[in-house]
C-alpha cells in the first residue's frame, strides 16, 4: 500500500504556458522548453526527502482542476476564473505573478450600465457562462447569457450587447470599439493542490511554493482598463478582490 | 493488513466489502458503547431545516407528498439526529451515544462529489463538552481506520471556535467573513489578506488569519497566533485547549497519524469548535470528517453540546477495492447439489440438510433432454 507515489503536476496549456515552465524550471524541474507533449519525468529538485520524482505534463487550461480535485494529478496550475466557474474544490496557496488579468464586462463604446438595464433584454456573451450568472444573479439583473468561446466576435456579429471576459489585450479590444462598463474583479494564475493530497503532504507543498517564491520573476506591470468614461475617480478605485473568491 | 473476508457473497465485490467495513465500523462503535441509531431517510423539511445552512438546503432534494407536506431526502445525518435527539430522546441519561449507518441524498455542484446518493456511517456523542470527549472521537477514528486495514491515514485536527473568534474580532459583516472562510479552506492566504485589507481591518487580525490559511506546521501557527493575539484572553484559551489535545494525542502514542492544521475549516457550517478530517494517501478526497456542534441541537430544543464523526463508506471502499486483491478464485466449490426436475424431492432434502448444517447450497438443474 506504501507504493511510491509519483507526484503529478499539470501544467495548462494557455498563453502563459511558457512563462509558468520558465519557472519551474528555475526551481530546479528539468523540463524541456517549449515543454511539448506527454509526461515528462524529472528528478525531484526540492530535496525533501522525497526520492521518486515528479511527473509533469500540460493539458487544456480548464481541465486542470479536472485532475487536480480527482488526485489524477496532484498538483496543478489554473486560472482563478476557471476555478471559480468550474466550482473545483482544491487549495490555492500560490499565486503567480504572470496570468494576472481583470476581467470585465465591456461592451461597445457609449454603452453604461443603465443603458444596457434599459433593454428589455441584456443579453450577455461569454465563455464563463457559471461566474457571469452568479455576478449577475446576486445583483438581480436578469440577464440571458450566452455560452461562446470568443466573446468579441459574438458581439461584433449582434449575438450579444456585452461580454464578460478577461481583459488580456486593452489595445484589441480598443481597437474593436469596446470598452469597459466595469470591473468585476480579477483572475490570476494559482497553483492548485488536491486538498486530500495536501493534507498527506503538506512538507513537500510547502517546499514548493518556498522554492517558487524563491525564483518569483518580477510581475509584469498590471493591465490599464480602458473605461469609457475616463473618470479618475472611478480608475482609482480599482479592480475588485479576486474572483476566486 | 487486517484480512476482509469475504462473508457474504455479493454479486459485486465492492458490495460485500460495503458490508463488512460497516460490519467493523458498528464493531468498533459499539466497543467504545455507541448504539445504533436509525432516522428516517424521508424528514419534514420544516421541522429539519433549522438544522441546515444555506448550502445544505440548496443541495437537498425536497418535494411534496400527497397531502401537501414539504418532504426532504436526508441530506446530512447529523442534524437529523440532533432532531431525534431533542423531539424523541429529551430526558436520556447523558453522554448519550449513538452510532448510525445510513443513507444521505444531496446534489453536488463539485466534480468530486457528483453521486446523488452516498452511504455514510458515524457517531454522535451527546451531552458531553470538553478535552475527554474531542479525543474519544479520535480514539474511534484511528481504531476504525486501523480495523479496517488502512495504513496511510491522517487525522488533521481544526479549532472552527478560534477561526469564528478571530473572524468576528476583524468587524467584517457575515458574507464577508464566509468569503475569508472560504479563502481559508482554500488556503489562500494571499486572498484572505487581500479581502481584509480592503476592508481596513486590524493587522494583527488579518496576519492571525492568513497565518489561518498557511500551509506551515500546526505548533507553528499556533505560535504565530498566540504572540499576535497576547491580549485575547479567549483566543488564548483555545489554544491552550488545542495544545492539550495535542500532547493528550502525542502521549498517547498517536502523533504519527494526528496533527493540527489550523486551516482545515471545511464542512458543514454547524461546527463549534474543534474539528478534523480524515485523508488516506492515494485517495483524492477526504474519507471522513468530525467535530463539535454545540449549537445545533439547540435549534430543535434545549442547547445540548454535542461531538460526532462520519465516514464515506463509498470513499473508504473504492480505496479499499483498489488497494486489496480479490478473494473469491480460493473459495473452494463444493456447494453443487443437483436437483431432478422429475423427482425434486430428494435433491432438496439434500439442500435442506446442508443449509441445516448452515453449509453452502447451490442447487443446480439436472438438464432434461426430453424437453
Amino acid at each position: 500500500m506504501n507504493k511510491p507515489h509519483r507526484l503529478k503536476i499539470a501544467l495548462p496549456n494557455c498563453a502563459e504556458l511558457d512563462a509558468i515552465s520558465a519557472h519551474f524550471r528555475s526551481c530546479g524541474f528539468d523540463l524541456p522548453s517549449p515543454i511539448g507533449k506527454g509526461l515528462h519525468r524529472v528528478v525531484n529538485p526540492l530535496g525533501d526527502g522525497n526520492d521518486d520524482g515528479f511527473e509533469v505534463f500540460s493539458i487544456a487550461p480548464a481541465d486542470v482542476g479536472t485532475y487536480v480535485e480527482h488526485g489524477i494529478a496532484h498538483i496543478g496550475v489554473m486560472s482563478t476564473d476557471l476555478i471559480r466557474e468550474n466550482s473545483v474544490q482544491v487549495w490555492r496557496p500560490f499565486p503567480f505573478g504572470v496570468g494576472r488579468y481583470p476581467l470585465v464586462l465591456a461592451a461597445p463604446q457609449g454603452e453604461t450600465i443603465s443603458s444596457l438595464s434599459a433593454r428589455p433584454l441584456i443579453r450577455i456573451a461569454t465563455p464563463l457562462p457559471n461566474v457571469t450568472r452568479e455576478i449577475f444573479a446576486s445583483r438581480g439583473m436578469a440577464v440571458n447569457v450566452v455560452p461562446v468561446a470568443d466573446s468579441v466576435t459574438a458581439c461584433l456579429l449582434g449575438l450579444a450587447d456585452a461580454y464578460v471576459d478577461r481583459l488580456t489585450q486593452p489595445e484589441v479590444m480598443v481597437r474593436h470599439g469596446f470598452r469597459v462598463v466595469e470591473a468585476l474583479g480579477n483572475a490570476s494564475l494559482k497553483l492548485i493542490v488536491n486538498r486530500a493530497y495536501g493534507s498527506r503532504r503538506r512538507k513537500t507543498i510547502r517546499q514548493l511554493i518556498e522554492a517558487l517564491e524563491a525564483t518569483r520573476p518580477p510581475a509584469p506591470a498590471p493591465i490599464m482598463i480602458p473605461f469609457d468614461d475616463e473618470d479618475i475617480e472611478y480608475l482609482a478605485r480599482g479592480p475588485e478582490f479576486d474572483i476566486a473568491n | 493488513m487486517v484480512e476482509l473476508q469475504n462473508r457474504t457473497l455479493a454479486l459485486d465485490r465492492s458490495m460485500s466489502l460495503r458490508r463488512e467495513v460497516a460490519a467493523r465500523a458498528m464493531q468498533v462503535f459499539a466497543g467504545w458503547g455507541y448504539r445504533e441509531i436509525q432516522v428516517p431517510i424521508l424528514d419534514y423539511f420544516d421541522s429539519l431545516k433549522q438544522g441546515l445552512d444555506a448550502r445544505q438546503i440548496a443541495r437537498s432534494l425536497r418535494f411534496v407528498d400527497r397531502t401537501g407536506n414539504l418532504m426532504v431526502l436526508q441530506p446530512d445525518l447529523t442534524p437529523a439526529i440532533a432532531k431525534v435527539y431533542a423531539y424523541q430522546l429529551q430526558g436520556t441519561p447523558l453522554p448519550l451515544r449513538l452510532s448510525y449507518a445510513g443513507q444521505v441524498v444531496r446534489t453536488e455542484r463539485s466534480l468530486t462529489d457528483e453521486q446523488l446518493e452516498s452511504n455514510q456511517i458515524g457517531i454522535e456523542m451527546l451531552g458531553a463538552r470538553g478535552l475527554v470527549a474531542d479525543v474519544e472521537m479520535l480514539l474511534v477514528a484511528l481504531e476504525f481506520l486501523d480495523r479496517i486495514g488502512v495504513q496511510s491515514h491522517q487525522l488533521n485536527v481544526a479549532d472552527h471556535r478560534t477561526a469564528r473568534l478571530l473572524l468576528a474580532a476583524t468587524g467584517a459583516p457575515a458574507r464577508i467573513r464566509h468569503e475569508v472562510g472560504q479563502a481559508i479552506v482554500a488556503r489562500d492566504a494571499d486572498a484572505v489578506r487581500e479581502i481584509l485589507n480592503r476592508l481596513g481591518a486590524r493587522e494583527v487580525y488579518v496576519e492571525a488569519l492568513a497565518t489561518l490559511a498557511e500551509l506551515r506546521h500546526g505548533m507553528d501557527q499556533l505560535e504565530v497566533i498566540r504572540n499576535l493575539m497576547s491580549t485575547q484572553v479567549n483566543i488564548l484559551e483555545r489554544l491552550d485547549y488545542l495544545k492539550a489535545v495535542e500532547r493528550t494525542i502525542s502521549d498517547l502514542g498517536y502523533a504519527d497519524h494526528v496533527r493540527l492544521d489550523l486551516g482545515e475549516l471545511g464542512g458543514a457550517s454547524y461546527y463549534t469548535g474543534l474539528a478534523f478530517n480524515v485523508v488516506i494517501e492515494g485517495v483524492g478526497r477526504e474519507v471522513g470528517r468530525g467535530g463539535r456542534y454545540d449549537e445545533l441541537v439547540g435549534q430543535f430544543g434545549a442547547e445540548t453540546p454535542a461531538v460526532g464523526l462520519s465516514f464515506s463508506l463509498d470513499t473508504i471502499v473504492e480505496h479499499l477495492h483498489g488497494t486489496q486483491p480479490g478473494r473469491f478464485d480460493s473459495q473452494p466449490d463444493d456447494s453443487a447439489i443437483y436437483v431432478d426436475p422429475s423427482d425434486p424431492i430428494n435433491g432438496f432434502h439434500i439442500a435442506l440438510a446442508r443449509r441445516r448444517k448452515d453449509e453452502l447450497a447451490r442447487v443446480v438443474q439436472r438438464p432434461q433432454s426430453d424437453l
